[in-house]
């Protein structure tokens, strides 16, 4: 899970920085962006942090 | 009628006399103005090491005091190449040049002093947001983060942050750092790192890129030092200070790089026409933002403190010890800004925009505070004092980047939204992700900072350069997000997997029953404050069960 949230949380970052190359349109760069930062946010503040609650003292 | 007959014509013919005499005198005045230029442009031709025809007091007047002042500072205090010889161009000219430099040392060094005092800050905000058994512990931390951060940047930080920034002119060019690590990807080339400065040795023993690295530096410990508040009260001394060696010599100066060494973030107007390319000012994202990120990765690796969340998830208050150094701190902090936002120009000649820096900053502070207080007095009825001081905070982190680029309406818009960020994200973090951050450092620095440098593409105002959404160039916006995207993707999965690594070979967190002792003893070997009866957690209802809990542990782990 962890590995799957780091890579995850890579991925959603090279998005938009491979996609200045792929298109000139402003439009499309910006959904590019907020699409790459939902990802890696999803990727954060889900896969990575319920991942660690499993183990957390106040569960066991 | 007799008089009229003689008056006429003589008023007629002392117009003609005027338009006659007068005409000629006025278009010789027109021409010769014209002719001033002219003469000049011929000057004598002047040799610029010729003796000048100027001369200071004599020494007899001098000898006799100075009382009012106009004595001193005259042509002979003006530095001559050889003193056996007169005054020449060539000597003004020089001492021109140096004077400037001189002031931008200066300025750009007060500023970085004050930067260096915003640890004592950090230092006092963080201990009284802690309990007293911890007090001697997060001080520590806060104290030696200086020494471990400034040792890691001394060695490969700086090199790896500014060794191909050469061409800053406002401090004299820092030409030395001369070489950035580049790849060519997509039609461009993309800077990665700089290679020159390596223990500021060899062509970078040089005055200008002193005062580079020394301003540098303490930005550099400003983010590390935000990490140790969101990991005190449980975090193991020997991790912290591998951890922070390697943010300092790493994680964060290769994000600066990118920013502010002509790394690839800072290429992306050029490059790709995306408005000046990333622009943080002062900060928020590559200082505050690298930060809060980092501290929310250690957060999760390292887990809440025991009795913060019971077992059904819900989270109790762990109130600091002393809200009057908190809100000292905050005053220190806010003071020290001065530095960060104004000092970020590194220079006064020649950047006289340091008055709109100031006042931006001082602006978005106090909206900041009322953001906060606002939030907390409506929804919980009292103005809560803690919350209103990461309030002003949260509005000085938001405001540092956009600060060079922004009017006061502006920055007194991203101080106040800051606020209102800050209260919201606590909560957040705190009941929804259930990360235990004893000092709202992730909220304060991580969210705000991402909120500044997302405020750059919406509220610059195209003065200086950068022109934000609205004010017609939404390519910056596009800029600003690529950064926030890579402070998400890179910044953080650096500081997750380089702290994850350090969990699984010496452990990032104390013991159980040291963490309930408090860690003054255990991990520093004294009290901070011998003479308090310290008394175990169980005041709050809801912790009582969780730190029963973590006393079995405790028990069984002995």
């Amino acid at each position: 899970m962890k590995l799957v949230g780091i890579l995850l949380a890579v991925f959603g970052w090279l998005l938009p920085v491979v996609g200045l190359g792929m298109t000139s349109s402003t439009g499309a760069r910006l959904v590019l962006c907020i699409v790459g930062i939902a990802i890696t946010l999803t990727a954060i503040l889900k896969l990575l942090i319920s991942s660690h609650e499993k183990e957390a003292v106040w569960k066991q | 009628m007799t008089r009229c007959t003689w008056l006429r014509p003589c008023l007629w013919a002392a117009i003609v006399a005027l338009l006659v005499c007068g005409i000629p005198a006025w278009a010789q005045g027109q021409t010769a103005a014209p002719s001033a230029p002219a003469a000049a442009a011929t000057p004598p031709p002047l040799a610029v090491d010729a003796p000048l025809p100027v001369s200071g007091p004599s020494a007899d007047d001098q000898a006799a005091g100075d009382p009012s002042g106009t004595k001193t500072g005259t042509a002979n205090d003006v530095v001559h190449a050889d003193p056996t010889k007169p005054l020449t161009l060539v000597d003004l000219v020089n001492q021109a040049g140096q004077n400037r430099i001189a002031v931008n040392f200066v300025w750009t060094l007060v500023a970085g002093f004050l930067v260096m005092f915003m640890q004592a800050g950090f230092a006092i905000v963080e201990t009284g947001l802690c309990r007293a058994k911890n007090a001697n512990h997060t001080m520590m931390m806060n104290f030696m983060v200086y020494g471990f951060g400034l040792f890691a940047y001394w060695v490969c930080g700086f090199a790896l942050q500014m060794g191909g920034a050469a061409g800053v002119s406002i401090l004299g060019g820092a030409a030395p750092l001369s070489h950035e690590f580049t790849i060519h990807l997509l039609g461009h080339d993309w800077g990665l790192w700089g290679t020159k400065g390596f223990f500021l040795s060899g062509a970078t023993y040089d005055v200008g890129v002193m005062v580079l690295f020394l301003f540098q530096m303490v930005f550099m410990d400003t983010a590390l030092t935000i990490v140790t508040g969101a990991a005190a009260e449980r975090w193991k001394y020997a991790a912290f200070a591998v951890s922070s060696l390697l943010l300092g010599a790493f994680t964060y100066p290769i994000y600066a790089n990118w920013a502010w060494g002509g790394g690839w973030l800072s290429k992306l107007g050029a490059n790709y026409g995306l408005g000046a390319g990333y622009a943080d000012f002062a900060g928020s994202g590559v200082v505050h933002a690298v930060g809060g990120l980092t501290a929310l990765a250690l957060s999760i690796i390292i887990g809440p403190r025991i009795g913060k969340y019971n077992r059904d998830g819900s989270s109790n208050a762990m109130p600091g010890h002393d809200i009057v150094i908190v809100l000292t701190g905050c005053f220190i902090l806010a003071f020290g800004w001065f530095g960060f936002n104004p000092g970020s120009t590194l220079g006064a000649s020649g950047a006289l925009r340091i008055s709109t820096i100031a006042v931006d900053t001082m602006l978005a502070g106090c909206t900041g505070s009322f953001g906060a207080l606002l939030y907390m007095w409506i929804k919980y009825g009292k103005p809560d004092a803690s919350m209103s001081g990461n309030g002003l905070l949260a509005g000085l982190v938001a405001i540092t980047a956009p600060s060079g680029y922004v009017n006061t309406m502006g920055a007194v818009i991203i101080g106040f939204v800051a606020g209102l960020l800050v209260c919201v994200s606590v909560e957040f973090v705190d009941r929804v992700l259930r990360v235990d951050d004893p000092v709202g450092a992730i909220s304060v620095h991580g969210t705000n900072g991402l909120w500044g440098v997302i405020s750059v593409g919406l509220f610059a105002d195209g003065t200086n350069g950068v022109k934000g959404l609205f004010y017609g160039d939404p390519t910056q916006l596009v800029a600003q997000l690529i950064g926030v995207g890579t402070l998400l993707g890179f910044v953080f999965t650096t500081s997750y997997v380089a702290n994850l690594a350090i969990h699984a070979i010496v452990g990032q967190r104390v013991a159980a029953a040291d963490e309930l002792e408090g860690l003054d003893i255990p991990e520093m070997g004294a009290l901070c404050y011998p003479e308090f009866v310290l008394k175990p957690d169980t005041t709050h209802s809801g912790a009582a069960a969780s730190v029963k809990a973590g006393l079995q542990v405790a028990r069984e782990t002995a």
